[in-house]
């Protein structure tokens, strides 16, 4: 019993894997199938993920526990999930902009703490950091190359970060001359685009590493699946 | 009045979330009592979402659109699942197996497909951007980093050799930084316009 339903998983897996793989020959119906499957299985996942771990303890559990003062701090988010509901019908469509207005306060409040003390602040400290003399000094003989290495991290750093735009999307042709950048930060872009290239081609790199070798395992699997295959008959 | 409410509503959670920031031990439980409610409502737009994917599915079937059994088998893959769920309980092999062995397949192989996807794209991109400061140093980094990675760039371990290879290392580091304080200088740009009603995206 327990050996062909282990054998039913991998002949699903290996079928799987060759629907998927199919997508190398160009788009078709097997492709199509695979990913139908997989956003469905993984649909019905996510909401038995949102059923167990979000509504259950955070919702369902006060009431049935019914203690007045819990069910009473419920009555918000009770009434705000209430309007997200209504607000799909077509005539309560105005409703919703209440419960999206408390997310988009959420969202860029937590926004604004990662930005500032996740990347802004630890970032710009690396850089500081690269510039203590006790570092320089920390190594005999290598004063010169940690001091380069400091310059290069700030020129590199500032270079890239000239590279973004902050401002808003200019309307028209005069305004957009009128608000041309000076020369020196065109100039600075310019060595940025080389960073921002030097650091996107090792992510690239990255990525396609982990890629292949996901091929090779497919590869070997579909490999290892055949040989047992013939080794059965 | 409505306009006023949501206004009223989006600076009232997010100062009262900036705000814990600074005074976490008093203002702690009211943060933590505001998060929750907004899990909430995320995990609530959530479901809302998966109920418009099955809805969508529906209709498909419905209106008999060419590939429309693709739709059934989504809609009875999400059956199955729901149905096997909350028959058993997240534990169960039943449910395990079934998730490892739809997930782990498919998204091993779409990374395998990435594989031959990105090789084919880099050279896209060399053919039709051409030779630029930027495609060159893509080039030339993700050549170096893949050579570094295998072993095959091989300088030594001590003096000269060593440092050039942890320079290399290094290197991509550089442009990293400037792009991570440039993604959060924008985030902290559209977080504070958001937060200030210049942008609106909870709706008029």
């Amino acid at each position: 019993m327990t050996f062909s339903y282990e054998i039913m998983w991998i002949v699903f897996s290996f079928l799987l894997t060759l629907m998927v793989l199919s997508y190398l020959l160009g788009d078709n119906i097997f492709f199509r199938f695979a990913s139908h499957l997989f956003i469905g299985v993984m649909a019905g996942y996510v909401v038995l993920l949102i059923s167990n771990q979000i509504l259950w303890p955070y919702l369902v559990k006060p009431i049935v526990n019914w203690t007045l003062p819990g069910v009473l701090w419920l009555l918000i988010p009770l009434i705000l999930i209430f309007m997200l509901v209504l607000s799909q019908f077509k005539r309560f469509t105005w409703i919703g902009s209440l419960p999206l207005a408390y997310m988009a306060g959420l969202a860029a409040a937590i926004a604004v703490g990662g930005a500032v003390f996740g990347t802004l602040l630890p970032q710009s400290r690396a850089i500081v950091d690269s510039f203590d003399p006790a570092m320089w000094y920390a190594v005999p003989n290598q004063t010169w190359l940690r001091i380069l290495n400091a310059v290069l991290m700030l020129v590199g750093t500032v270079a890239t970060l000239s590279y973004f735009h902050f401002g808003r999307k200019r309307k028209s042709t005069i305004e957009e001359e009128m608000e041309k950048r000076p020369a020196i930060l065109e100039g600075l872009s310019k060595v940025g685009q080389v960073f921002i290239g030097i650091s996107l081609g090792a992510v690239f790199a990255g990525v396609f590493s982990s890629s292949l070798l996901a091929l090779i395992d497919r590869i070997l699997f579909i490999g290892q699946f055949i040989t047992n295959l013939f080794r059965s008959f | 009045m409505k306009k006023i409410l949501a206004v009223s509503i989006l600076l009232l959670i997010g100062l009262t979330v900036l705000a814990g920031y600074f005074f976490p031990q008093a203002l702690g439980p009211i943060l933590n009592l505001v998060i929750d409610w907004g899990i909430l409502l995320i995990g609530t737009a959530a479901l809302i979402g998966i109920g418009y994917l099955i809805k969508t599915h529906i209709s498909r079937i419905a209106r008999r659109d060419k590939q429309s059994f693709l739709s059934l088998v989504l809609l009875l893959a999400f059956a199955v699942t729901i149905i096997i769920g909350l028959i058993f309980s997240f534990n169960h092999p039943i449910f395990t197996d079934l998730m490892i062995n739809v997930q782990y397949p498919v998204e091993t192989s779409l990374l395998a497909v990435l594989a031959v996807v990105l090789l084919t794209a880099s050279f896209r991109l060399i053919s039709t951007r051409g030779w630029t400061p930027m495609s060159i140093a893509f080039l030339c980094s993700s050549v170096i980093t893949v050579g570094l990675d295998a072993g095959s760039i091989y300088l030594g371990t001590e003096g000269a050799g060593a440092e050039i290879l942890n320079f290399l290392r290094r290197l991509p580091m550089v442009g990293a930084r400037g792009i991570l304080l440039g993604m959060g200088l924008g985030g902290l740009i559209v977080a504070l316009r958001v937060l200030l009603t210049i942008e609106k995206p909870y709706g008029e």
